[in-house]
């Protein structure tokens, strides 16, 4: 560390940021289960002779999902319990590993 | 140290920070509040590389094993090895997907935060050299 730099800019290149791993996953939550609901939803409204016949295939990880309204709601409340532990991981691994100021 | 009775006693974390901080004034308004070093900090690359690298490969390994707990697995997951050599949908193809994640993971974690930490360097000496500029604008006024 170069002590001869003021002490401000020497405080902002040495804190190191620490993440919140409660809104990570919050926020990885939201952010698929909200992708999954928009996605259905679209093809839901597009229609057509088969409804989604690719995004169904998700059914065979998440039980109970389907391209319908009905669905939209499961599969954004699965992704979100799934998003939500992959964020809280993430936050986790990260504060463990990062170098404490 | 003696304390004023009906004194506030300082919680650990306080007294610890009233140990490390400087009490000299001059130093102190050198100083930036916590939150405005919080604005600027920047991440721990490769923490950052190894949180995302741990979750991808355990995502890749979970829907793995999810899809080898039945009966007849879906085998449209083994495409997976169009771009992770070596993965299969069985149980050595799973552990080769959690490697291959966790590779992959890191790289993207690793550059994600890089770009991010260089990002808020570069907006950072911005506002440096604009508010030094702003500084220094009239000093021919002062002469």
């Amino acid at each position: 560390m170069n002590s001869s730099q003021p002490p401000r800019q020497e405080q902002l290149k040495t804190t190191l940021l620490k993440l919140n791993a409660r809104a990570w996953g919050i926020a990885l939550g939201l952010l698929l289960g909200l992708g999954l609901a928009l996605a259905t939803i679209v093809l839901v409204f597009r229609g057509g002779a088969s409804v989604g016949p690719h995004l169904s295939l998700l059914a065979l990880f998440l039980p109970g999902y389907s391209v319908s309204v009905a669905g939209a709601f499961i599969g954004f409340a699965y992704l979100f319990v799934i998003g939500y532990a992959i964020g809280r991981l993430i936050g986790s691994v990260y504060n463990k590993l990062a170098r404490s100021d | 140290m003696t304390r004023r009775p009906g004194a506030r006693r300082l919680p650990r974390e306080e007294d610890d920070r009233a140990m490390t901080e400087p009490t000299d004034p001059i130093e102190l308004s050198e100083r930036l509040p916590r939150s405005a070093t919080l604005l600027f900090a920047p991440l721990d690359k490769r923490a950052f590389g190894v949180a995302i690298g741990v979750a991808v490969g355990l995502v890749i390994f979970g829907v793995t094993a999810i899809d080898l707990a039945f009966p007849s697995p879906w085998e449209g997951l083994g495409l997976l090895n169009q771009y992770f050599a070596g993965y299969s949908v069985s149980w050595p193809g799973a552990f080769i997907g959690l490697a291959w994640g966790f590779a992959v993971g890191f790289c993207a974690g690793w550059f994600v935060a890089f770009v991010r930490n260089l990002v808020l360097a570069i907006s950072l000496f911005v506002l440096q050299t604009r508010a030094e500029l702003g500084e220094t604008r009239d000093f021919l006024d002062h002469i």
